[in-house]
């Protein structure tokens, strides 16, 4: 499994990123940026940079974090450890990702994952751009996200 | 409580004790505060990034780069000269495909990026110039004709093979700068392979970007400002970016010289896959090339 033509992000599509744009232009919240994390090879990699990644959302003192995977299948085995990473700490998150026919690993932090396949297929189509994230999926996920933080925000007090 | 109705009056004089004067005062300018903190805009910007696109409505393989009357010239020779940038690329040949013509045979699509320049600043910040009206699509293949894929190749007929107009492919009316690359055999399944490919685009496409750069504000077709904006109080949101740093083709170059180049940029592989914070105006601006 990897990144195909359908799954990968071209560099057109990160300038024009759908969920920067969504979640920017809410003015009731704080986008602090962007977390670029890589997806190694070794599965003992994949969960030192989700355990960076955690550690860094910890730091930031994020109320929200929302994910997207590049491609499935070992990447999967990342994204879910990034998940649980934000969901050990109480970080309402939500994911984005190609789910193709059902995802490698699930942990319980993973309620909320919005599956990016558009032609209905769960594989690869060989399609370039085909399966990425379009702003109905941003909006989507976003929406779910906020719903999150607001139940956090209303349960701490 | 001093309650006061006048219908009709010339003079009035009123009397009342200072301290209840001071409380009326006081009282005033903290509600006058209260207004105010409303009606300021609580966005700090750190950052602001300005954005002219240049209309190019056809392009013509010439004897020289240059845009000029929306028509975007390139030099015939360049795809010669691009061999010597990298040994491991054996050959480059450069193709115009125009909105009608996409039912043609293309390599598999390895990246689609614009023709974009920093004009001042750096990545995230100053001003950029972007073309309107056409995309690069780099392909390639290996010298025994071995696509350069890895998972899943998306050669064939080009308007098959490309969902249009979404957010990271072109839409149905913009014209195709197609540069395919040739590389060594057997390369691609190695990180030099694809790079060597990568590269040799971003070469050719600094030619174009030295002519872009020269562009007069007023000729931009279409400006638009771009602003890093923190919003203080408000729920902090992050945005995760999950890509590949596998080894060849799923590998990224971030932030590189020019947006959406590869030149003076570092791999995510090399950073060690770690997580790496872009200001939204950074990713905005090309601050990653994709490999993958």
């Amino acid at each position: 499994m990897g990144i195909g033509p359908s799954t990968k992000e071209t560099t057109l599509h990160h300038m024009r990123d759908p969920l920067i744009e969504v979640v920017q232009s809410d003015k009731n919240v704080d986008l602090i940026g962007v977390a670029i994390v890589g997806s190694p090879q070794d599965n003992s990699e994949k969960f030192y940079v989700a355990k960076r990644l955690g550690m860094l959302a910890e730091a930031l003192g994020v109320d929200g974090v929302l994910i997207y995977a590049e491609g499935f299948g070992n990447q999967h085995i990342d994204f879910a450890a990034h998940i649980e990473e934000m969901g050990k700490r109480g970080i309402p998150v939500v994911g984005l990702t190609f789910a193709g026919n059902g995802l490698v690993v699930e942990n319980e932090y993973m309620e909320d994952v919005i599956d990016l396949d558009k032609a209905g297929e769960g594989m690869e189509t060989e399609i370039v751009g085909q399966n990425c994230v379009t702003k109905e999926d941003a909006i989507k996920a976003f929406e779910i996200l906020k719903k999150k933080m607001k139940t956090k925000r209303r349960d701490s007090k | 409580m001093v309650k006061i109705s006048i219908a009709q009056a010339k003079s009035i004089t009123m009397e009342m004790p200072e301290k209840y004067a001071e409380l009326a005062l006081k009282e005033k300018s903290k509600k006058d505060k209260a207004a105010a903190s409303i009606s300021l805009p609580k966005e700090e910007v750190l950052r602001t990034l300005t954005w002219r696109e240049y209309l190019v409505n056809d392009v013509k393989i010439s004897n020289k780069t240059k845009i000029e009357g929306n028509l975007l010239y390139i030099d015939a020779d360049l795809a010669k000269k691009a061999i010597s940038v990298n040994p491991i690329v054996k050959k480059v040949t450069i193709n115009v495909i125009k909105p009608g013509e996409r039912d043609i045979f293309t390599n598999t699509i390895m990246d689609i990026m614009p023709i974009a320049t920093k004009v001042d600043g750096k990545i995230g910040e100053g001003f950029t110039h972007c073309l309107r009206g056409i995309v690069v699509f780099l392909t390639g293949t290996d010298e025994e004709g071995k696509q350069i894929a890895e998972f899943g190749s998306s050669h064939g007929i080009l308007k098959e093979k490309v969902a249009f107009g979404m957010p990271g492919t072109p839409g149905n009316e913009e014209i195709i700068l197609n540069i395919d690359v040739v590389i060594e055999k057997g390369a691609g399944m190695e990180r030099r392979g694809p790079f060597a490919a990568h590269q040799v685009c971003d070469w050719i496409l600094d030619h174009i970007r030295q002519e872009l750069k020269k562009m007069p504000p007023q000729e931009a077709v279409y400006t638009h400002e771009f602003k890093d904006v923190r919003r203080k109080g408000r729920p902090k949101v992050l945005i995760v970016k999950e890509v590949g740093g596998q080894g060849a083709m799923h590998e990224k170059i971030l932030m590189p010289a020019e947006p959406g180049g590869v030149r003076g940029g570092k791999s995510i592989i090399d950073l060690g896959n770690v997580p790496i914070i872009l200001s939204p105006n950074e990713l905005r601006d090309g601050g990653i090339h994709s490999m993958t």
